[in-house]
């Protein structure tokens, strides 16, 4: 057949003009590290947020003095667990291409409910009280969910008014201006406690190792169906990187980092960071690897094709609510974990936007459809980093950039950015 | 053609009525689709061409219609009916996922799995299978997603998606009315090659050009009747396009309007 107008000529000798050449045909090493750094498409993916990540450590570790510095790092890492998570939550929803402006308050509400049975006078245990927690976050859920899917209402407008109405209900429960403290151990323990260094390095071994065995068995599959496969050498130095870059960092928190002449030690990786891979992973492998996940992306890149194609539009919105309320549900853990109480205020003020934003910035799409869940720990980190950073340079050119006004500013901007990156590299693929 | 090409029809439909509201869109309709042919479907804006497609693939229900598929009388009460059944579409927006890759467009809402994941190598050896038996020869990776495809690409997917379910009748609503020339020309080879596969298939068109070239019958509709099937062979674009624009061509069509009881 006459092809000629179909594809515009390939240029280089590299680039073989077979059918199905990438599919058929056995890359060598260099060939497929080149595909993988000079990937072909517009989804520029999480590459702005990592580009991001690595020049705010740059630009604070040189202005900032204790920016780099063991104990600033493992902060850094513990005030971004609620921001990274509620990010993961959201993202659920942006998929879809909605919002979810309650998310914050959701997990207010649902850390509130949860301090509130703990406290005198009730003295709920533990075993009760955070799993009432979870069924909150599920129930705002599955009603955000039915308004939106069954009903028709934009989500938009539901949030919205939820975002009200949560606010009220956490307000009733703390009593207005009030706070709950937490003194629940594994709450507390949540965010500001670490594990033990041997746990640390225990870590290591599950995750280089996890990514090892599943990238070679999922290698293995597709020889034996005589489709071509990622190389072994190419997962091997993979694998090796991350537990170089994993094992640098467990290295760093193993150490003392207590202030001089503390009682006790202060080591180990947070226990916040084992329990954000746990929830990330197995929320990656729903996303990525079933019928379920394929169908969120289906939803969010094309309803009527989804709807032509048999799946349950409803459903499919309702699931991402209830995962959204489930998962912010977490967060709030966290967020009551990293004050010790809970207010009012919990989950609210710039909470919501700050976790919206993360996730853009860490490159899921505003627009629905894409985004990994890796994007939005990314951009919790950058937006953590440029939170901490500031926190530590204090005034420079006459700019206190301890202040609310400075930060929230640059935070803004950086958003903006994002969004703009986002909306430009969609209307370069859509046109 | 020649007659003895004429198997049994796959698809038969008989006296279908449908209104909507006090509009009645389709009268006394009968359609066939033959295995291993072209029918073409034709009429002006508002004839029922649409409203018969949708009728057969499920999304809407005939109000009265005798449905035979293979010989058997059928009744199609929504698109998973028809899936079932063998008989699928492929819309003029072609509802394909631009986010999505070929591979998982073309399994979309049925995908493989091996217990709880998706059988991924299975999927994509499948859809290369099926690109490859339909001569697609212009993408590079089925892998590839679905944004980065060019028009032609794009309806062959849609296609070939179609194909891919071991269907026996495929409806094709206007496909190669966004397209260029040379992408015009794959999806008719595409929609030739599908028929000589056996395959019985349906094609809506504005474009006699494209009618004349690729069918072996033709079915006029005019005001929601059938104005007249005809072989492609044994008449000419003159006579069709007197069909689809006043109803009837000389002896062919629908009696005259001052004739027609009302």
């Amino acid at each position: 057949m006459a092809q000629a107008a179909d594809e515009p000529p390939t240029g280089g000798a590299a680039v073989a003009r077979n059918d199905f050449s990438i599919d058929s045909e056995q890359l060598g090493l260099g060939a497929s590290l080149q595909r993988l750094v000079f990937r072909k498409g517009t989804d520029l993916g999480a590459a702005p947020a990592l580009l991001g990540l690595i020049s705010l450590t740059l630009l604070f570790g040189l202005s900032a003095d204790r920016f780099i510095s063991k104990g600033n790092f493992a902060n850094l890492l513990t005030q971004a667990t609620w921001l990274m998570l509620l990010a993961v939550a959201v993202t659920f929803v942006l998929l879809l291409g909605e919002i979810d402006l309650s998310a914050g308050y959701t997990a207010g509400l649902c850390v509130v409910v949860t301090a509130y049975l703990l406290a005198p006078p009730h003295n709920v245990t533990p075993w009760v009280a955070i799993p009432a927690g979870f069924v909150v976050g599920a129930t705002i859920g599955v009603i955000t969910g039915l308004l939106v899917a069954r009903v028709g209402i934009p989500a938009f407008v539901v949030t919205l008014a939820f975002f009200m109405t949560w606010q009220g209900v956490v307000l009733i429960i703390a009593k207005d201006g009030g706070t709950i403290p937490i003194t629940n151990d594994l709450i507390i323990a949540f965010v500001n406690r670490s594990m033990r260094p041997l746990f640390g390095w225990i870590l290591l071994v599950l995750i280089a190792g996890g990514y090892l065995v599943s990238a070679l068995r999922k290698a293995q599959l597709r020889t034996r169906n005589g489709l071509p496969a990622e190389l072994r050498s190419l997962i091997l130095i993979k694998a090796g990187m991350l537990a170089l870059g994993w094992g640098a960092m467990t290295y760093v928190l193993n150490q003392n980092r207590a202030f001089a002449g503390a009682t006790a030690p202060l080591e180990g990786v947070p226990i916040a960071v084992p329990v954000v891979v746990a929830i990330v992973v197995t929320l990656h492998f729903l996303l990525e690897r079933t019928s379920w996940g394929r169908h969120v992306y289906a939803v969010g890149g094309n309803v009527e094709a989804a709807r032509r194609a048999g799946i349950s539009v409803t459903w499919i919105k309702m699931s991402c609510f209830i995962m959204c309320g489930l998962v912010a549900c977490v967060a709030g853990l966290a967020l009551g974990s990293q004050l010790n109480s809970v207010s009012p205020q919990t989950g609210g003020n710039d909470t919501l936007l700050r976790a919206v934003g993360a996730a853009v910035i860490g490159g899921v799409s505003l627009f629905g459809g894409r985004g990994k869940l890796i994007y939005p720990i990314i951009g919790g980190l950058v937006v953590a980093m440029i939170d901490n950073g500031l926190g530590l340079l204090g005034t420079v050119a006459q700019i206190d950039f301890t202040a609310s006004g400075p930060r929230f500013i640059v935070q803004g901007l950086v958003l903006l950015f994002a969004a703009t990156i986002d909306a430009l590299s969609r209307k370069r693929s859509v046109g | 053609m020649s007659p003895a090409k004429d198997d049994a029809p796959i698809l038969a439909i008989r006296g279908a009525n449908k209104s909507f509201g006090a509009i009645h869109v389709l009268h006394d309709v009968d359609f066939a689709v033959y295995p291993g042919q072209v029918t073409a479907l034709v009429g002006d804006n508002g004839a029922g061409k649409s409203t018969l497609v949708k009728c057969i693939s499920g999304v809407y229900s005939f109000d009265g219609a005798d449905v035979e598929f293979a010989g058997n009388p059928v009744t199609i009460s929504g698109p998973r009916d028809a899936a079932h059944l063998g008989i699928e579409v492929v819309y003029q927006d072609l509802a394909l996922c631009d986010n999505l890759d070929i591979v998982q467009n073309m399994f979309l809402g049925r995908e493989r799995r091996t217990g709880a994941t998706l059988d991924e190598s299975s999927m994509e050896k499948l859809a290369r299978n099926t690109l490859a038996d339909l001569s697609v020869r212009t993408v590079k990776s089925v892998r590839q997603s679905v944004a980065s495809l060019s028009g032609g690409q794009r309806q062959t997917v849609a296609i070939a998606k179609a194909v891919l379910w071991d269907s026996k009748v495929v409806l094709l609503d206007e496909p190669t009315a966004a397209l260029g020339v040379a992408q015009t020309r794959n999806v008719l080879d595409l929609v030739r090659k599908m028929a000589d596969q056996g395959l019985g298939v349906v094609i809506i068109s504005h474009n006699m050009n494209d009618v004349f070239e690729v069918a072996d019958r033709i079915v006029a509709l005019y005001l929601g009747r059938v104005a007249a099937e005809v072989r492609t062979t044994e008449s000419t674009r003159a006579q069709v396009v007197e069909l689809i624009t006043s109803g009837r061509s000389g002896d062919l069509g629908l009696a005259r309007a001052d004739q027609v009881q009302i």
